[in-house]
């Protein structure tokens, strides 16, 4: 999943600041998992926009916003609205905005903020109700080593990103240099590992990255 | 003799760090560096230690061996991909300067500009790689380099107070098959815990400099057992710095170091101190410590 937060509400008006009508736009997959362009949080923007003194001209909320042809064909029975506003504001990623700008070659705001590639990895019932946690597992580095790492990734979960053990950063208590929130990457690689009984794939002598295969930007194809 | 001779030799190593400052002075650390120099066999110059932006270690290094000294040069791997590595690497042979210490460095957001870009495109297993591979005459990618094709002496680091230690101790070995012909540990203030250490260390045959660091005040003793990964300053450390007369810190600061190099000396291959700003105090640590 996509995961994006919402941009401040100040954030949002600044940037619609010479604008009048607003075309509003979302997502029913992942930008509703995050809470930050489902149903309920396109109807919260449109009574904020509302109030701030905008023009809500109508709004869109395909079932993937990053699949082209269907935003696409979704999009013909809005047209008008479409063609009312000045601007669109997006609620959902910079995949999302980019599909959209394709389609209308209008500027597309961006609501929120696309911030890593992750799964819902729990959710907690706290007194605000319950709270799903999004975390950052993949880094898209183009050539998964997982099987050698535990299944635990060091491209993402240590903050240097190194590939052949710890730095001599990690806290007393396991945690990482850099914030102790977070714990150490490779004290959870190595902790797994030994769990596994595969301490062997420690010591392999890993070899540096080949970043020519994240030459950007990329493209790939599939069958249908 | 050079740094890599007296390690094949088995001499005891004494090797002292600089950090330079975040401007252009280096005539200081070439001063204190000559007053010290018939003792001391190498001086370590940091990288942009604790991530914050100043003079590089190249700079000084060179400045370091025009003066007739052996400097050994720190590269960390968070601030140059894998061309600006190697082409320092080149650098550095080109000035003679053949000791290189490979560390991962600290992230930038424990630095003062928490904006820049962390690289770490190498870790220091690689690094050392890679430098063993510019011996041969090839690049890390394979490429040919012209001849003469530099000589290096490599070293790495080691925190023998790290918990649990198995992680340090494969890195160790893998730092060793990469390369690493010596190694200077973290700053160690406790016998047993480096007794234990290099008796599971013993095993990579490479020498091993204990890490002497220089108590500024009870506070930064207190400030690095909280903060700093695998550090521990007993009490009776923490108490005699804060029992000390401002007037007499440096003085016990320097008992407890010679003191400590006292006790680890025989343990291992060499000591390294690092002053963190009491460079010119080098000499005294050196005089109490008998070295
Ligand atoms: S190694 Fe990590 S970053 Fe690379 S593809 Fe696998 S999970 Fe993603
Ligand atoms: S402390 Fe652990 S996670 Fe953080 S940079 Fe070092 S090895 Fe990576």
């Amino acid at each position: 999943m996509v995961v994006t937060v919402q941009k401040s509400r100040e954030d949002i008006l600044k940037k619609l600041e010479p604008f009048q009508k607003v075309f509003l736009s979302g997502c029913k997959s992942c930008a509703t998992t995050c809470r930050t362009g489902g149903e309920r949080e396109l109807k919260e923007m449109t009574k904020f926009l509302t109030e701030s003194g905008k023009e809500v001209t109508g709004y869109l909320l395909p079932e993937k916003g990053c699949l082209l042809p269907p935003v696409k064909k979704d999009l013909r029975s809005l047209q008008k609205a479409m063609d009312d506003a000045e601007v669109v504001l997006l609620l959902c990623c910079g995949l999302g905005n980019q599909v959209l700008t394709e389609i209308t070659k209008k500027i597309v705001i961006p609501g929120c903020d696309t911030l890593f590639l992750g799964p819902e990895w729990k959710t907690e019932l706290s007194p605000a109700g319950l709270i799903n946690t999004f975390e950052e597992k993949c880094s898209l580095c183009g050539d998964c080593i997982l099987d050698l790492m535990g299944g635990l990734c060091p491209h993402t979960l240590c903050a240097k990103g190194l590939l052949n053990g710890p730095c001599g950063g990690t806290t007393k208590d396991s945690k990482c240099e850099v914030d102790s929130d977070r714990p150490c990457g490779w004290m959870l690689i190595y902790n797994r590992l030994k769990e596994l009984g595969r301490l062997d794939l420690m010591k392999a002598n890993q070899p540096a990255k080949d970043w020519s295969k994240k030459i950007k930007p990329l493209h790939s194809k599939a069958a249908v | 003799m050079t740094f890599k001779e007296k390690i094949k030799a088995g001499k005891f190593l004494i090797t002292v760090e600089f950090g330079p400052e975040k401007g252009t002075e280096t005539q200081p650390f070439i001063d204190i560096g000559k007053s010290i120099a018939d003792r001391v066999d190498g001086f370590n110059v940091t990288d942009l230690q604790s991530a914050v932006m100043r003079l590089g270690s190249l700079a000084l290094c060179i400045k370091l061996k025009e003066a007739g000294l052996e400097p050994i040069l720190q590269m960390t791997c968070r601030d140059r991909n894998r061309l600006a590595l190697q082409s320092d690497l080149l650098s550095a042979a080109a000035f003679g300067i053949e000791n290189m210490l490979a560390l991962t460095g600290d992230h930038p957001m424990l630095g003062d500009d928490h904006a820049a870009k962390p690289v770490f495109d190498y870790d220091t297993v690689q690094l050392l790689g890679a430098a063993r591979k510019m011996e041969t005459g090839q690049d890390a990618a394979g490429n040919k380099l012209a001849e003469p094709f530099p000589r290096f002496c490599l070293g790495a680091v080691v925190n023998p107070g790290a918990d649990p230690l198995e992680p340090q101790l494969m890195k160790m070995e893998k730092k060793v098959a990469a390369g690493a012909e010596f190694f200077q540990t973290q700053a160690v203030y406790e016998a047993d815990t480096f007794e234990k250490f290099i008796r599971q260390a013993e095993q990579f045959k490479v020498p091993i400099m204990v890490g002497i660091v220089l108590l500024k005040s009870a506070g930064m003793a207190k400030y690095m057992n909280e903060h700093v990964a695998g550090v521990h300053v007993p009490d009776n450390y923490i108490k005699r710095m804060a029992d000390a007369p401002k007037e007499g810190r440096v003085a016990e600061s320097i008992a407890i170091a010679s003191e400590l190099i006292g006790k680890l000396k025989g343990m291992c291959r060499g000591v390294h101190i690092m002053p963190i700003g009491w460079e010119k105090h080098c000499g005294k640590v050196l005089d109490a410590a008998g070295l």
